[in-house]
């Protein structure tokens, strides 16, 4: 995505100092077309493949019954998360969110008071988090790492700092990193 | 020759095209609550969804072939001839944008 993003930014960058420095480049284009090629065909050249790759991503993580991933519950709170691993016992975690590398896991998504959305950009997929009710958002992250991630639904005068961090372990690590880090909140709390 | 100026409830008619296009998404995305609310059979929905998002086509359609005709009347002059062509380009936008957002989600998993 950034490449591409790079490649858009250079061909935009290249025309416009084409047409500073030697003016009149291009005009044997008619603006019409200049218009056409550019307004028209750039976009849909560069939009519907996104938007094909998009639906079928989508479509590969569709929590669809049948299948049996971890779960993980994210409940919201002005202006926090907690975790709850219910394939872990009672195990929680407070704004850092665990979970394991290399296979898909269905975030159970609720809130406590107001509407929140979760959102962790990296991993795509974002669903609001609704007093009352439970979302199901599947994700899945292909390498272990840190990555960030966000309230993306205004709830509230703290809601920009209503992040939490996601912790995605080697799937042979996940269940004793998960147990230290719970046992790690446990004696803080003491 | 006067220019003859352009009736103004004819501006409406840059509305037009995408007035419809809304009618598509609320009522494709009624059709799939319901049926999925109500658990229909997944041919039975998508051919609900299919004839819905035709119907708007359809109308999409013959508003463009109706207003190419000029049928409405945009004045004389400089300004109706604008808005003329105004009008037929958000229509064809209108129809573009319909086919490209809302056909593809038809091929796609209905309900979970």
């Amino acid at each position: 995505m950034l490449a591409g993003s790079a490649i858009l930014f250079l061909l935009v960058m290249t025309l416009f100092v084409l047409v500073i420095r030697r003016p009149g480049w291009g005009s044997s284009v008619s603006p019409e077309r200049w218009l056409v090629l550019g307004g028209l065909v750039l976009p849909a050249v560069v939009l519907l493949p996104l938007i094909a790759y998009a639906m079928i991503a989508g479509e590969r993580l569709l929590p669809l019954p049948g299948q049996a991933p971890a779960r993980i519950e994210a409940i919201g709170r002005q202006w926090a998360w907690t975790f709850r691993y219910p394939d872990h016992g009672a195990t929680e975690t407070k704004g850092v969110l665990h979970m394991p590398a290399g296979a898909p896991v269905d975030i159970l998504v609720s809130s406590q008071d107001v509407i929140h959305a979760f959102w962790i950009p990296r991993l795509a997929g974002k669903i609001d988090a609704v007093p009352g009710h439970v979302n199901r958002l599947r994700i899945q992250a292909d390498q272990p790492g840190r990555y960030a991630g966000q309230c993306s639904e205004f709830c509230g005068l703290d809601h920009a700092s209503m992040r939490f961090d996601v912790v995605v372990h080697r799937p042979e690590e996940f269940s004793a990193a998960l147990a230290r880090a719970a046992a790690s909140e446990g004696s803080q709390k003491k | 020759m006067r220019e003859r100026p352009v009736p103004s409830r004819q501006l409406w008619w840059l509305a037009a095209g995408f007035t419809v296009w809304c009618s598509a998404l609320v009522v494709l995305y009624a059709i799939q609550g319901i049926g999925c609310a109500f658990a229909w059979p997944t041919g039975t929905l998508r051919l609900w969804l299919a004839v819905a998002l035709l119907v708007h086509l359809i109308v999409l359609g013959w508003m463009w072939r109706d207003i190419a005709r000029a049928s409405p009347d945009f004045g004389s002059g400089p300004t109706g001839a604008l808005l003329h062509w105004a009008v037929v380009a958000t229509l064809i936008t209108a129809l573009v944008a319909t086919v490209i957002t809302l056909g593809p989600p038809l091929l796609l998993t209905a309900c979970i």
